[in-house]
């Protein structure tokens, strides 16, 4: 009965229900050994209770559910586009058949001729699946950097992230891209930029990444902490893509090896997230850029809370991306299991994007890869 | 008389189990309708029917410990004499305790399953709670309205019940039917995930991953199971064999037969994505087959040794039965598009339907019965109505609703007719083969019935005779799959991988044809037909060769796991420099799955050894006075004197008999009667059992003359019985290997918290597991079957005469008591009786035939042990025969095409390689992660 723990507010726990229903067979034995010695008989009757016992437990757990009561359960997704689960099988079974024939040359199994040339066949099948798979995200890779550098530009303040998100996103956040506040409309504008993207005015200062102090715009180092204002903005890009997406993602593959996967798995992370929470009717709705910027915001802090109602030790964070991304990691992380999401596992980023639009990304996958064949 | 009314009590619970049973099929059928929040509802209401199955059975045991005789099932299963552990296994000696134990033992799968599965396959989970909620349903069902066991008796609650039959109280009765039930109900769980692919349309992979572990295991208990019911009728019934091919045997031995079908055919399917509607069906036939199981047992149908009482419940699992199989066909149906790759139903199938019904055909007119036209019609026409429902269902859903068929990567064919996967193909195919073999011959007295009429036995030599041909074979593929490499073995290499196998069986061959005789295991033993016809004459000849093929086989086989084994710790070696030991432990730990089927296979190996020795049994009876000596081959036995001892329950017979080899003794036997108290007329036969690696001496005393104390004792000389055992600890034990969990997943099991735990209950699991293999090996004086009152008579009785054998051997007991023994094993006076008058007739020179013929037309035809050869009686062999060879040239011919397919596109995929330099490091990274195995 592993799932008596509830864990939602109000509800009692499950080690609570068995400690009652444990104490009082234990009452019950206790009686009975009491009054006539610890019997067969007994032992059975008393087991049957407990068994009684939690099987009402159970019902009414059930039934609770039902009503509406209980911790909320996160609903199953309504399913991955069928081309990408079988470009992934396909992967699978290639990667095993390459698996394969190489211990059977190991073992003498199979000539050297055959094995060349099966070997390079399959190699060869197996790199264009890869390369299918990785064409397949391309428009979310799109989608996300562009959502997200438009998330980071508008609703910095509202991103939160769980506890194990920020573990994950550890090295994400620390690449984060640091911001300044246009002094004439608000807006983020990335540390080097000179103008604000959203109004034109000239950017006057320049802020410290590392304690906020405001500086001149041509300053070398910040004058209260010292921290360089140069190098950083030189050495972000490369490492800024997996974070948030400012490149190409063959550039990040390249400068920032295992994030590369984050962006490749990004897009797959966030649709199976934005299917998990029901939204397609939503996000189809969501045409313009500008509604899908709003809708990935009050997903994000949707996602956050649903964490947070699980795990009270939330903290706001300074990434959405790195916040929907762990989202992505823990709910449906189960269903990597499933052959879903291979790629998922460094979804840990820039997710945030596709959230908004998964499902109609989705629809355009699935055509460009149809047209394709 | 209690306090509660429990009869009324359990009855309500059975009803509450039907009722949250109900509940959880809406609640989990709603969920999978998109209202995804009731999953929860759904996992909890499967927790709670669980619950309240386990309440129920507390409560029975409760009533069985209180002896509230008001519960007709308590009153008429044990008494107030019983000993506890006797008083818990009643729980399942009668029919509709054993109706309430099964879903019990279902529900304890269920239970784990629902705990398993939380966080994964969320899309299936509904389907699969909804079936396993219709499963319990059906088993509440049938308590509640045909087998009730909290019914209470008629007329109050007499003073005493009637005791368990003393056959039942022994140990073994604790042991067997727990394992093999627990063999039988494990196939819900893949079944759930059969049925939770095919409804939610997740078709891939994912669900054949999942499902591997679930059925590994109940292929592991299904295999104890049967091994158990082996040793139980080996050391309980006393008959001196351990597998009679009883009804209730061949319940579970088809399914096993499916279900390693599949386990080796998924393979395939793992690695190219095909033979997705192949393993479905037989995962799905797998389960279907325990069910028929139950039914055929159950229902009384069928005459068995195990048969209940014959009871009104057989109506209840016809309906059941006839519903699963509409519902599996609809459902496989209408995923055929997406399993098929859009494929639809096409010639082929139409073709192989009107060829099945015309064979069906051919066989009524040449079986000369008297069917009316509708039932020829009907054969005729079955298999084409059925390709008919499939195609329809195909046009409601591909034309009519228009939904479009899922498409998965594309298929490929094999690339040579010389790989693994087609050897997995001929496997399935002999393993299937040989289960509709034996299908049709367990069905075959109802089919005979509802023909023309008349009763027939399918006695145990029938499938001794036709099962050594299919076994050999199985036993050549075994040692062959594991020597062809995965994708394509090429002549020179083949050549190598066959090299030493093929020496160690000319080795042993020769070994056996030179030194056979001499060491007492001869080359050919003494051609023996089941026909006086050409087949029956053919089969003779392969039975008397049989020996020398199985031995060889037998060493083919091992050498070939030998060298898997050392080849694979050699790469071991060569390529990480470790030593022998530590290269072939890691080689193991790293791919489990295939080197546990090994051990499996191994296990086999044995098994098949040990069936080889039942050819050189060796049977003496005599009656003998204390101080006489008999002799059974290079064995003497001296009858020293009878012991008598009493206690409580039941007085106690033993006669002490000393066995000498070359005038020195070597053991000493104890064949004993027991007559128990509740039961005087019934005096159980205690077999006394001496085992050596090579020879087990098997000792029954049929009777013993308490004022001269003379003895009649039947021994049977049984080379080779104990690496049957053997073979089964070693089948165990590879199983154990290949579900072991890894320490990861146990982690993931507990949620990450608790591995000790967790990992302490599954190693525990399989340490009970293992123990009862075991425990198997431990020879043990075991109570039997109450087989004589049998009259004394003078001097020795040898049954050596090869064709007063054959006689015996065909003819079955007909003293109304032991109806399915043959007479050649019967020990009751009546058989004897009837083996002296044979005799006679023989001695006045009347032949074997003509003796059958006059006992068939005194007794029927059920009296004959082996249908004869004509008529409708051969089409019982000719079908199956004629199926498995027709499989094979299909199977021959398609391959050719797959693997011209698959050469082709291998020819086209191989071409230069351009570009895509950029995945070569990202390919070898994912195959770097990409476990072994």
């Amino acid at each position: 009965m592993g799932d008596a723990t509830g864990r939602g507010h109000g509800d009692v726990p499950g080690v609570v229900w068995l400690a009652l229903v444990f104490g009082t067979a234990g009452g019950v034995l206790a009686l009975v050994a009491a009054t006539g010695g610890l019997s067969l008989p007994a032992l059975f009757i008393a087991l049957a209770a407990v068994m009684l016992m939690l099987g009402l437990a159970a019902m009414w757990q059930s039934l609770r559910a039902v009503f509406g009561g209980g911790p909320e359960a996160l609903g199953p997704s309504a399913g991955e586009r069928p081309e990408r689960t079988a470009l992934l099988e396909e992967k699978a079974t290639l990667l095993r058949a390459i698996k394969d024939i190489s211990f059977e040359r190991e073992v003498g199994k199979i000539s050297e001729e055959d094995f060349a040339r099966l070997d390079r066949a399959y190699r060869r099948r197996a790199k264009e699946v890869l390369r299918r798979l990785d064409e397949d995200l391309a428009p979310f890779v799109k989608r996300a950097e562009r959502l997200v550098a438009r998330e980071l530009g508008e609703a910095p303040k509202k991103k939160r992230k769980s506890k194990r998100g920020r573990k994950k996103g550890a090295k994400a956040k620390k690449k984060a891209w640091p911001t300044q506040a246009c002094p004439a409309c608000g807006t983020d504008n990335d540390l080097d930029a000179e103008h604000c993207k959203e109004c034109g005015a000239r950017l006057a200062v320049r802020v410290c990444s590392g304690c906020g102090t405001e500086n001149d715009p041509d300053a070398k180092f910040c004058k209260s902490c010292a921290t360089s204002l140069v190098d950083e903005p030189e050495r972000r890009p490369g490492a800024g893509v997996a974070a948030a997406g400012g490149g190409s993602a063959k550039e990040a593959a390249e400068t920032a090896g295992p994030e590369a996967k984050a962006v490749r798995g990004a897009g797959e992370a966030g649709d199976a997230d934005d299917e998990a929470r029901g939204a397609h009717g939503e996000a189809k709705g969501a045409r313009s850029v500008e509604d899908e910027g709003e809708l990935a915001s009050e997903r994000t802090e949707g996602a956050s809370e649903d964490e947070a109602s699980s795990r009270p030790e939330t903290q706001p964070a300074s990434s959405s991306a790195s916040g929907t991304g762990s989202d992505a990691e823990t709910e449906p992380g189960d269903d990597a299991d499933e052959g879903v999401g291979e790629d998922e596992r460094h979804g840990g980023a820039a997710a945030a994007g596709s959230d908004g639009d998964g499902s109609d990304g989705a629809s355009e996958g699935a055509t460009s890869s149809e047209e394709r064949r | 008389m209690t306090a509660i009314d429990i009869p009324t009590l359990g009855t309500l619970l059975l009803g509450l189990v039907l009722v949250s049973a109900a509940y959880t099929f809406a609640v989990s059928v709603a969920a999978a309708g998109g209202r995804p929040h009731l999953l929860r509802s759904a996992r909890f209401g499967t927790f709670a029917t669980v619950a309240l199955v386990a309440c129920a059975v507390f409560l029975l045991a409760y009533a069985f410990q209180a002896h509230d005789f008001r519960i007709r099932y308590v009153a008429r299963y044990s008494d107030r004499s019983m000993p506890a552990i006797y008083l818990w296994t009643a729980l399942w000696g009668g029919q509709d305790g054993s109706l309430l134990w099964w879903t019990f033992l279902s529900s304890l799968y269920i239970a784990g399953f629902t705990w398993w599965v939380k966080g994964k396959f969320r899309e299936m989970q509904p389907t699969m709670f909804a079936t396993l909620m219709s499963v319990i349903g059906f088993f509440v069902v049938l308590q509640l309205f045909a087998a009730n066991p909290f019914q209470t008796s008629f007329g109050g609650a007499p003073a005493d019940g009637e005791g368990l039959n003393p056959l039942l109280q022994n140990y073994w009765m604790a042991i067997h039917p727990p394992a093999l039930y627990l063999g039988l109900t494990g196939w819900a769980v893949p079944f759930a995930f059969v049925v939770g692919a095919l409804v939610t349309g997740r078709l891939g992979e994912a669900w054949i991953r999942g499902a591997r572990k679930w059925v590994l295991l109940a292929w592991g208990f299904l295999t104890l199971g049967n091994l158990l019911g082996m040793f139980w009728s080996y050391e309980e019934l006393g008959w001196g064999g351990y597998w009679a091919w009883d009804p209730v045997e061949n319940a579970s031995f088809l399914p096993w037969l499916t279900a390693t079908a599949y386990v080796h055919s998924v393979m395939i399917q793992e690695r190219r994505g095909t033979f997705r509607v192949w393993n479905v069906f037989l995962l799905s036939m797998t389960f279907i087959l325990t069910i028929f199981g139950t039914f055929l047992t159950r229902s009384g149908l069928i005459a068995s040794v195990h048969s209940f009482a014959r009871s009104d419940i057989g109506i209840y699992f016809a309906w059941y039965l006839i519903g699963l199989c509409l519902f599996v066909v609809s459902l496989i149906g209408w995923r055929l598009p997406d399993l098929r790759n859009g494929r639809r139903v096409g010639w082929l199938e139409w073709t192989v339907a009107g060829v099945v019904g015309v064979l069906g055909g051919v066989f009524l007119m040449l079986a000369e019965v008297a069917v009316s036209w509708v039932s020829r019609v009907g054969v005729l026409l079955a298999p084409v109505a059925f390709v008919a429902l499939l195609k329809g269902i195909e046009w409601l859903r591909l034309d009519a609703l228009r939904v479009a068929p899922q498409s998965h990567h594309e298929r490929r064919g094999f690339e040579s007719l010389l790989s693994r996967e087609f050897a997995y193909l001929v496997n399935n195919w002999i393993l299937l083969g040989m289960a509709v073999f034996v299908l049709l011959a367990t069905t075959f007295p109802l089919i005979s019935e509802w023909l023309r009429g008349e009763t027939v036995t399918v006695g145990p030599d029938y499938y001794n005779y036709w099962m050594v041909p299919l076994g050999l074979v199985l036993l050549f593929l075994t040692g062959v799959g594991p020597l062809i490499a995965w994708r394509k073995a090429t002549g020179r290499n083949l050549l190598r991988a066959f090299r030493w196998p093929a020496l160690a069986a000319v080795v042993m061959g020769g070994l056996h044809l030179t030194l056979g005789s001499e060491v007492g295991f001869p080359a050919f033993v003494e051609p023996n037909r089941p026909y006086e016809t050409l087949t029956g004459q053919v089969l003779g000849s392969i039975y008397s060769v049989m020996p020398l093929l199985s031995g060889a086989l037998c060493a083919f086989v091992l050498a070939a796991i030998v060298q898997e084994f050392v080849r694979g710790a050699q790469v071991r070696r060569r390529s990480k420099g470790e030593n022998w030991f530590v290269a072939l432990f890691e080689l193991v730990a790293r791919a489990r799955r295939r080197y546990g089927g090994y051990v499996v296979h191994f296990g086999i190996v044995l098994l098949f050894f040990g069936f080889t020795g039942a050819a050189y049994d060796l049977e003496e009876e005599a009656s003998l006075l204390p101080g006489e000596t008999m002799e059974v081959g290079e064995y003497d036995f001296r009858y020293e004197r009878v012991v008598m001892d009493e206690d409580p329950n039941k007085r106690m017979i033993y006669t002490d008999l000393t066995v000498l080899k070359d005038g020195s003794p070597v053991a000493r036997v104890q064949p004993a009667k027991y007559v128990y108290r509740s039961h005087p007329e019934m005096p159980t036969t205690e077999v006394s059992i001496h085992t050596t690696s090579l020879h087990n001496l098997y000792v029954i005393m049929s009777a013993v003359d308490p004022q001269t104390h003379r003895g009649t004792f039947r021994i049977i000389k049984q080379p080779l019985v104990l690496w049957i055992w053997l073979g089964g600890f070693f089948m165990l034990l590879g199983v154990g290997i290949a579900i072991f969990p890894k320490i990861s997943e146990l982690v993931e099991l507990v949620g990450g918290r608790q591995p000790s735990r967790a990992g302490a209950a599954v190693a525990s699991a399989l340490l009970l597991l293992g123990a009862g293999g075991a425990l198997s090996l431990t020879p043990s004086v075991a109570s039997a079957q109450s087989d004589s009152s049998s009259s004394l008579h003078a001097g020795t009785v040898v049954i050596r005469d090869p064709e007063e054998r054959r006689l015996f051997s065909r003819l079955l007991c007909e003293c109304g008591d032991c109806q399915r023994l043959p007479l050649h094993t019967c020990g009751c006076s009546w058989a004897e009786g009837m083996r002296a008058e044979l005799r006679g007739r023989m001695e006045r020179g009347d032949s074997v035939e003509a003796i059958i013929e006059g006992y068939r037309d005194r007794f029927g035809a059920g009296a004959i042990a082996i249908p004869s050869d004509e008529g409708l009686d051969r089409a019982l062999w000719a079908v199956p025969i004629t199926a498995i060879v027709l499989a094979a040239g299909g199977l021959i011919w398609r391959g050719r095409r797959w693997a011209r397919a698959g050469e082709q596109h291998t020819t086209e995929a191989a071409g230069d390689d351009e570009g895509a330099g950029e995945y070569d490091d990202r390919l070898e990274e994912e195959l770097r992660s990409l476990e072994g195995d």
